[in-house]
């Protein structure tokens, strides 16, 4: 059994090793220090490399959030503009030829007015902006003229899409405001034709109106169009609680598969049918698709040229880990070898007095080891004193903790001692393997 | 030469032979055909001059230095029929080494260089640090124990030496010109020690080419160009 004699050391292998290191303690301390060095190297490296890559990732979520929000603005703003077109779709009744429609200008088969109600109110989602409308051509006799009179009222809103709605179920952008109730809103060539201003007093079988507005040119059969509330159109024109349209817009995000609406309506009101003005509808489509390639080629560039910066840093990280490996482990080497020269008839009288090859070997493996495991620890501490010190995005990011992994801490703490391990096992193993018969020999 | 006492012979080098050889040098006998024995209890000594083989032979003898012909055997073992490694571990509880050099580890004090073959042959324990005090007392460096080799005079260096030599309570010593780095008195000291340890039942052997050593012998050799004269 072990004991321990005067001096409080115990006899064995590492007491040599210590005893060694203490004798000789520059040797013990520049190793160390190149293996610090080395360690701290690729600690700091790593944690770096880390801290970037959290930077970079947490920049592209940054730069898609700002794109997304500026796309959506810009898709708003298409919308806006698609919007202001015109409406996309035209609700029928099912028994209204096409070709009279396109041959009288308005449609002679009616709705209910509560069939713009069942839309509104049945969940549907591809539809916004339902308008009803009774719209008929008539002479105008208290002015001697033809004109398309429109009846119209509010946009009715669609339930099922509350975001296009105020909170008192009106839309926030209507496409055509409502016309108030005793007024009139002109088209250009009727007001311009009859010399007619806004403010002034007209009479429409028999009702009075003041002229609300008068729209500017369209060059459309708007222009000979007057707007009045749906109930005094449906009194004026005899066609109580009836309608010949609803005009709506389709949703944008319906429009990936034209004609869905089609069947929609058809499930809510079977005996309409739906007109659709593919053009625009097409038109829209195209809009929002270019806007959200437009917004993917931007973050596609940003992420291409952050991740060639990032494989810029890596390879010069890889470089600079190799380099100071290479050389702490050349420095180990020369130390080791250079150690077991000095120690020649020192490995020469423990041979002679029984120590085994496997003994020998130890006591330099040992010393390799244990600069290597000091350094370990010390490297890996400073690498990630240093490393998080030159992390600063990534540690705002993500704190300290973020890129301190337990991975890292374990491949720090392996590097020195198997880094001095393999650079000290030549030197080792020829140490063990001379003879003790030529050193003792040459006095 | 003084009358031999010893019941059994301890280490018996039996028609040794050893030749070096280096490139297209001729081949030079560094030890030829020598057959020796040592006894318990009896120091014997070879004397020559330098070159003529002492050391070779000394080290063939202490197993560590294969012969091209002939036989060791230290007790009834035969050393080169041992593995190395079993050649190591006789080694180190069978044979204790004295060199002209000491070899001292200078980074070890003097109890911790003692001690050191108790390391190489795993018997590290109270009794041996019992055993390594006893023998640094008895060698009056009981002052010293605390101290590095650098710290010592030569006498007591080789002094430090034969003890590491004797704590595994060897049954042979080797020394090789344990008085050569020695004045008189010192060598005097170191002799009369070597010469206690074969009257306490050692074998010694023992090369020098100082002819002095051969009165405290029990027997001695003359060796000349590789052969035993007498």
């Amino acid at each position: 059994m072990e004991t321990d004699n005067k001096t409080g050391r115990r006899m064995n292998i590492w007491l040599i090793i210590k005893n060694e290191l203490e004798h000789k303690k520059l040797g013990f301390i520049t190793g160390v220090l190149s293996l610090v060095i080395a360690t701290a190297g690729l600690v700091g490296a790593l944690i770096v490399l880390r801290g970037d890559e959290i930077a970079t990732r947490q920049l592209f979520i940054d730069k898609e959030r700002e794109l997304r929000a500026e796309m959506a603005q810009l898709e708003d703003d298409y919308r806006i503009i698609m919007r202001n077109m015109g409406y996309n779709v035209l609700i029928l009744d099912g028994e209204q030829s096409i070709p009279a429609l396109e041959r009288d200008g308005y449609a002679t088969a009616y709705l209910d007015y509560e069939d713009v109600w069942k839309i509104a109110e049945s969940g549907i989602t591809t539809l916004n902006h339902l308008l009803p409308v009774l719209q008929e051509k008539i002479f105008w006799k208290e002015r001697n003229t033809e004109i398309l009179l429109s009846g119209v009222r509010g946009q009715v809103p669609v339930y099922a899409k509350p975001g296009h709605l105020t909170e008192d179920h009106e839309y926030r952008s209507p496409i055509m405001d409502r016309v108030p109730e005793g007024k009139a809103d002109l088209g250009e060539e009727v007001a311009v034709s009859l010399n007619i201003r806004p403010g002034e007093s007209i009479v429409i079988g028999g009702e009075a109106f003041e002229v609300n507005r008068v729209y500017s040119r369209r060059g459309t059969r708007d222009d000979l169009t007057v707007w009045i509330p749906l109930d005094k159109a449906q009194s004026i024109l005899g066609r109580p609680g009836k309608i010949n349209g609803i005009l709506a817009l389709e949703c944008v995000c319906a429009t990936e598969e034209i004609g869905q609406v089609k069947r929609e309506i058809k499930e809510i009101l079977p005996h309409a049918q739906v007109f659709e003005f593919s053009s625009l509808i097409a038109a829209r489509a195209d809009v929002r698709d270019r806007a959200a390639r437009l917004h993917q080629e931007i973050l596609y560039a940003e992420m291409a040229h952050q991740l060639q910066l990032r494989e810029e840093k890596e390879r010069l990280a890889t470089v600079l880990i190799i380099l100071l490996i290479a050389g702490a482990s050349v420095w180990i080497f020369v130390l080791i070898l250079n150690n077991v020269r000095e120690r020649k008839h020192e490995i020469g009288i423990l041979r002679a007095i029984g120590f085994r090859r496997l003994q020998v070997l130890k006591i330099f493996l040992g010393k390799s080891v244990l600069m290597g495991l000091v350094a370990g620890i010390s490297g890996c501490l400073l690498g990630m004193l240093v490393g998080v010190l030159w992390s600063g995005p990534g540690l705002s990011y993500g704190g300290a903790e973020s890129l301190i992994t337990l991975p890292l801490i374990i491949t720090g703490l392996l590097l020195a001692p198997l880094l001095a391990l393999a650079a000290g096992l030549l030197p080792s193993v020829l140490a063990a393997n001379q003879d003790p018969a030529d050193i003792l020999s040459e006095q | 030469m003084r009358n031999i006492k010893y019941a059994f012979v301890e280490l018996i080098v039996k028609n040794v032979r050893k030749a070096y050889r280096s490139g297209k040098v001729k081949e030079v006998k560094a030890v030829d055909s020598v057959t020796i024995g040592v006894g318990k209890g009896e120091l014997v000594s070879v004397t020559g001059q330098s070159g003529c083989g002492k050391t070779t032979l000394l080290l063939m003898a202490g197993g560590l230095l294969t012969p091209d012909e002939g036989e060791v055997f230290l007790g009834n073992l035969d050393m080169y029929k041992l593995s190395p490694e079993e050649r190591d571990r006789e080694r180190a509880v069978r044979i204790g080494f004295v060199f002209q050099q000491f070899y001292l580890v200078p980074y070890m004090n003097v109890l911790e260089n003692v001690l050191i073959p108790t390391i190489g042959s795993n018997s590290y324990s109270a009794s041996a640090d019992k055993r390594a005090r006893e023998l640094i007392l008895r060698f009056n460096l009981e002052g010293r124990i605390d101290h590095k080799p650098g710290q010592l005079s030569t006498g007591e260096r080789q002094r430090v030496a034969l003890a590491r030599a004797l704590v595994n309570n060897p049954g042979v010593l080797f020394a090789d010109e344990p008085t050569g780095n020695l004045d008189d008195d010192n060598a005097e000291v170191v002799l009369r020690y070597i010469s206690d340890f074969a009257a306490e039942g050692g074998a010694v052997l023992l090369v020098t080419h100082d002819k002095r050593i051969s009165h405290r012998a029990h027997r001695s050799y003359q060796m000349k160009e590789g052969r035993l004269l007498n």
